[in-house]
């Protein structure tokens, strides 16, 4: 039988979101993307800034599942290289194969609460390497690399927005709320922010910080550079949900029935601007990504040997990557690519499943 | 008499628009005691609602003009600092919405919204906020309070809702309630369940209510007194049973005629002719000269004396001496001579 019982919101939004394959599609993509960043030393075969120099520029190796015979394995297997006649051309020697082990001890990293741990998703035993993504120019792991710069590039989108929406949300709802010189104020600083060219003003304010930092703290910097900017915008939106809301009958009785100003704004005025802040949060994460990569390419953003997409980027970008070691910049121009078209599916689908219109609908039974 | 527990003196609240003054509020006086009904009466536009937005200071100032002096328990709130006020707001003056549909945050569950204001005026734990929600929410007549409590308001009928509101009005026990139309979005058998639960928890809780409507048989059910306004100004008050059975201003007894009565069924129904005056543009003198069958040269250039009637009531129109010497007809303006 039928529940016939309400749904809840809630309820009612995942219903509506979970028609929208693609969205559900980019959801998960980016959930394992996540979840990739938060398990990077485990799944990094190597550390990212580990040197090899015997293997520069080495092309990404393949995964064989069959071997000289023709017959099946289960545990694939790549095949070792040595350097070829030409300098930076590698030869596979295909009569012999290094085993890919599984859960193998090998450099050691730090985890918060766990100490020291050497146990790595996936590697060949020493002194062997495998490099599924291939190597750069100083022979460090791509894959490694690219992991470990996931984890920059992936959370400073959330940072980012942390910092910016919580400024956001509460000087639009204040400005809108209050109104008078508060709104005057407030309306008048993101206009200034607004009206200064954004690239510029990230370098500008990159350049308020020293030029060489510890990775760690230029990482920071770039979150707050881009909270700092990225504020204004929502602010104004916000302060004209907030000017209409504030009419509205629920914020009247509220304020009828003795509830302060502050207590209205948090409890009745953001709330209400809630399904708009979500779908705008995740449109604006990429914004934030490409922010950071932007500073990395210019070189002032996340040093090496630190890896972020960024960095990596700047480093593929002469003509000789692209013709000669491609994957230097395949590998994260395609880890970008996918994050930034997951964000944009995913908030065109949180926007229709949170469209205003379509709940006040469901409300009007 | 004791003092009364709210009296408005000569409250104007005028906005200024682009088309010139709007007086909404033109002079308007009366009192609510303790304990009683106060009933406010009048058609749409007549500034009922302007006068109880204005007695809770909920009309934003600018754009609009206020004057006069609302003193609840002898303290004008126009005085009060914004913290005090905010403590009179739902502690000592609560106020009920005509719309059910839209006074309620549609994005938390009612029980949560009624814990909220207990927070707002009472040093309560959450669950003990929440147990008084749920204890308010039983009193204002819901049934399975516990499960209402955690629903969103639309998961609830409109009946519902405007109990949730006044749960929500009378969870810190106000000592005077305005609710403004508070059954006019209802259907009429919720909207006679809705009065009688209003009227018993007045009397349970102690408390006084200002009831504003523009339906006269809600007035003759539920209301001690009753006051007649006619575009920003009161016409006439005095008691129910005198202003049902004696009005004394012609538009009072234009009101009363214009009810359907069982008796006459069939007959066309009686009608005041014309419309409610533009607040921007008052007519000179009385007010309500251009409407009224029984208007002479003075209702046109002068305003209308105030004149006492026998059972304490006040009604403001040159001719309710005729009126109740019963040589005047009000409703068809015809002069009867006396025997």
């Amino acid at each position: 039988m039928a529940d016939l019982r309400p749904l809840s919101p809630g309820r009612i939004v995942w219903r509506r979101f979970r028609r929208n394959r693609v969205a559900l599609a980019s959801a998960a993509l980016l959930a394992a993307f996540y979840a990739l960043a938060v398990l990077a030393p485990f799944v990094a075969p190597y550390p990212p800034d580990e040197l090899d120099r015997s293997r520069f520029y080495h092309p990404p190796q393949s995964l064989h599942w069959r071997d000289v015979q023709g017959r099946f394995h289960l545990r694939p297997y790549v095949r070792p290289t040595e350097p070829g006649s030409e300098p930076l051309r590698y030869r596979e020697d295909p009569r012999r194969a290094l085993p890919l082990r599984f859960f193998v001890h090998g450099a050691p990293y730090r985890v918060p609460g766990l100490g020291r741990l050497d146990l790595h998703l996936f590697g060949v035993d020493p002194p062997a390497r495998v490099n599924l993504l291939g190597t750069d120019a100083a022979g460090r792991d791509e894959l490694s690399r690219l992991l470990s710069g996931a984890q920059v590039s992936l959370t400073v989108g959330l940072v980012g927005i942390a910092i910016s929406f919580a400024l956001g949300l509460l000087l639009g709802g204040l400005s809108g709320y209050m109104g008078g010189w508060i709104d005057a104020l407030v309306m008048r600083l993101a206009e200034l922010l607004l009206s200064v060219p954004g690239l510029f003003l990230l370098i500008a304010l990159r350049a308020v910080f020293p030029a060489e930092m510890p990775s760690r703290q230029v990482y920071l910097a770039i979150v707050a550079i881009l909270g700092l900017i990225g504020w204004a915008g929502l602010a104004r939106v916000v302060r004209g949900m907030a000017l209409a809301l504030r009419r509205t009958d629920y914020v009247i009785a509220a304020e009828a029935l003795g509830m302060s100003r502050l207590r209205i704004i948090v409890r009745h005025v953001l709330p209400n601007t809630i399904s708009f802040v979500i779908v705008a949060a995740t449109v604006s994460v990429p914004a934030y990504i490409l922010g950071e990569v932007f500073l990395s390419f210019l070189g002032v953003g996340v040093q090496e040997p630190a890896a972020s997409w960024g960095n990596m980027l700047q480093q593929a970008r002469s003509l000789r990557v692209l013709t000669d070691f491609p994957w230097l910049l395949a590998a994260p121009g395609v880890a970008l690519f996918l994050t930034v078209m997951s964000f944009n599916f995913l908030g065109d689908g949180l926007r229709d499943a949170l469209d205003p219109r379509q709940l006040a609908r469901g409300r009007a039974r | 008499m004791s003092e009364p527990l709210l009296a408005v003196e000569d409250l104007r609240t005028h906005f200024v628009t682009d088309e010139g003054v709007v007086r909404a509020v033109d002079g308007v006086s009366f009192e609510v005691r303790s304990g009683e009904t106060l009933a406010l009466v009048g058609e749409s536009g007549s500034g009922k609602t302007v006068t109880a937005l204005s007695i809770l200071r909920l009309v934003p100032e600018p754009p609009a003009r206020v004057s006069g002096r609302l003193l609840f328990r002898g303290r004008d709130l126009r005085a009060l600092a914004p913290e005090e006020l905010r403590r009179v707001r739902g502690g000592g003056i609560a106020m009920v919405f005509q719309e059910p549909a839209t006074s309620l945050d549609p994005v938390f569950p009612c029980g949560d919204q009624i814990a909220e204001v207990v927070r707002a005026h009472e040093r309560a734990s959450r669950r003990e906020a929440r147990a008084r929600a749920i204890e308010m929410l039983r009193l204002a007549g819901i049934p399975d309070a516990e499960r209402r409590a955690r629903e969103y308001p639309h998961q609830l009928s409109g009946g519902l809702r405007q109990r949730v509101m006044i749960a929500m009005a009378l969870v810190c026990r106000p000592s005077l309630l305005i609710a403004d139309e508070p059954t006019t979005a209802l259907d009429v058998t919720i909207q006679a369940q809705i009065l009688e639960r209003l009227d018993r928890l007045r009397a349970e809780l102690g408390m006084a209510v200002l009831l504003i409507t523009h339906d006269l048989g809600v007035v003759a059910g539920a209301a001690d007194r009753v006051a007649v306004m006619y575009a920003g100004r009161i016409v006439e008050w005095g008691s129910v049973d005198a202003i049902f059975h004696r009005p004394r201003h012609p538009y009072t007894a234009g009101l009363l005629a214009s009810l359907p009565r069982l008796e006459g069924r069939g007959a066309p129904l009686r009608v005041i002719p014309g419309q409610v005056p533009d607040a921007a543009r008052p007519p000179a003198g009385c007010r309500f000269h251009p409407r009224c069958p029984a208007a002479l040269e003075a209702c046109r250039t002068q305003e209308p004396p105030r004149a006492a009637l026998e059972a304490g009531g006040e009604a403001f129109c040159w001719r309710s001496g005729e009126i109740a010497a019963g040589t005047l007809d009000p409703v068809s303006g015809e002069e009867k001579v006396r025997g």
